[in-house]
């Protein structure tokens, strides 16, 4: 009988423990990016690489359309494997492409309608521009992970996630080197918490 | 004297001044001076055209050269000098700029004092903007 007890115990003890697991996985954590000045930074990239989440998609769309002679949206964020469409909804031509080493394109001259798919399979960011609209210009950063977010015009960002040793990569386009995501590790215990960035020189 | 009428032969045959076939008249893209002299009257043209105070909001924000390059393409086409225009045509092209008569007329205006600066035959400079007149009704919107 004590037995019998023990062991529903300890039976109960382990689906506890491991219900206690599964709702430990949601740590909301808050990202407070300033430039140098101290200012909040709007338009920050947040990501997290987290151990166990996959990196790379085959599945994701994404979008980033021409609209009155711009890209809309001019940042574009998206999960490594994203297929992203560049519809034109100008009634003028443009011609979209990129040189940033992540992603070399061309989409000559094209008209509404035109399929332009583009599949972003490397991370890091490409700088995209019009070789006839010398003012349109946009990014778009590939990480490799579907825990991203962007910081408001609070400079804040608020992702869920899992506990662990993670790696935070981050990223504006007034940082000293915006060609190239940054990097450095994130710890997330049980608890919520945040992490305070500085990007810009 | 056999042996003279042989050469002479060959001569006139390498010639091609024995036949009766008068040479093909040279197209009107030739006539202007073909791709180097038409390539530079556009350039100036637009040149102008983007900093003339009557012209040049339409230039705002434009990469000249890929312009340019397409103009070039497109005055070739038109005056018989073999390209094909891959631009687009002239009213998808202009509909969201709403362009004034008058700043077409300033434009024209710049065009025929380009091609008389580089020394074009007034013929074929006329003959040319003739080709070109109605294209105005697809520019300038309809008001």
């Amino acid at each position: 009988m004590a037995e019998q007890l023990r062991r529903g115990a300890r039976t109960l003890v382990l689906a506890l423990f491991s219900l206690g697991g599964a709702t430990a996985q949601a740590v909301p954590w808050t990202f407070q990016v300033r430039d140098a000045a101290g200012h909040p930074l709007a338009d920050a990239v947040v990501a997290v690489l987290a151990h166990g989440k996959p990196s790379k998609t085959t599945s994701a769309h994404a979008e980033m359309g021409q609209r009155n002679r711009q890209f809309t949206p001019q940042l574009l964020v998206v999960q490594t494997g994203t297929a992203v469409a560049f519809p034109n909804y100008d009634s003028v031509r443009h011609q979209v492409y990129s040189f940033s080493p992540i992603k070399v394109f061309e989409l000559k001259l094209y008209a509404a309608g035109t399929p332009t798919d583009q599949v972003f399979d490397k991370p890091g960011v490409a700088t995209l521009a019009c070789n006839i609209h010398d003012r349109m210009h946009a990014n778009i950063v590939v990480v490799d992970t579907p825990l991203f977010a962007t910081t408001d015009a609070s400079g804040t960002a608020h992702l869920d996630l899992p506990p662990g040793e993670h790696q935070l990569q981050y990223w504006h386009e007034q940082s000293k080197n915006a060609a190239v995501l940054q990097s450095q590790p994130l710890n997330v215990g049980d608890s919520a918490g945040s992490t305070q960035l500085t990007i810009g020189g | 004297m056999q042996l003279f009428r042989i050469p002479a032969l060959a001569i006139c045959v390498a010639l091609g001044a024995c036949a009766a076939n008068p040479p093909p008249a040279p197209n009107l893209y030739a006539r202007l001076g073909g791709e180097p002299v038409v390539s530079a009257v556009v350039t100036r043209t637009i040149a102008r055209a983007a900093q003339d105070p009557r012209t040049m909001r339409s230039f705002d924000g434009i990469k000249l050269a890929t312009l340019d390059a397409s103009i070039t393409q497109q005055l070739c086409a038109i005056s018989g000098g073999g390209c094909h225009y891959e631009g687009q045509d002239m009213a998808k092209a202009h509909a969201d700029l709403h362009i004034r008569p008058g700043e077409f007329d300033a434009l024209v205006d710049m065009l025929r004092e380009e091609f008389d600066a580089a020394h074009v035959d007034a013929g074929a400079k006329n003959e040319l903007l003739k080709r070109l007149a109605p294209m105005k009704r697809a520019i300038v919107a309809a008001s």
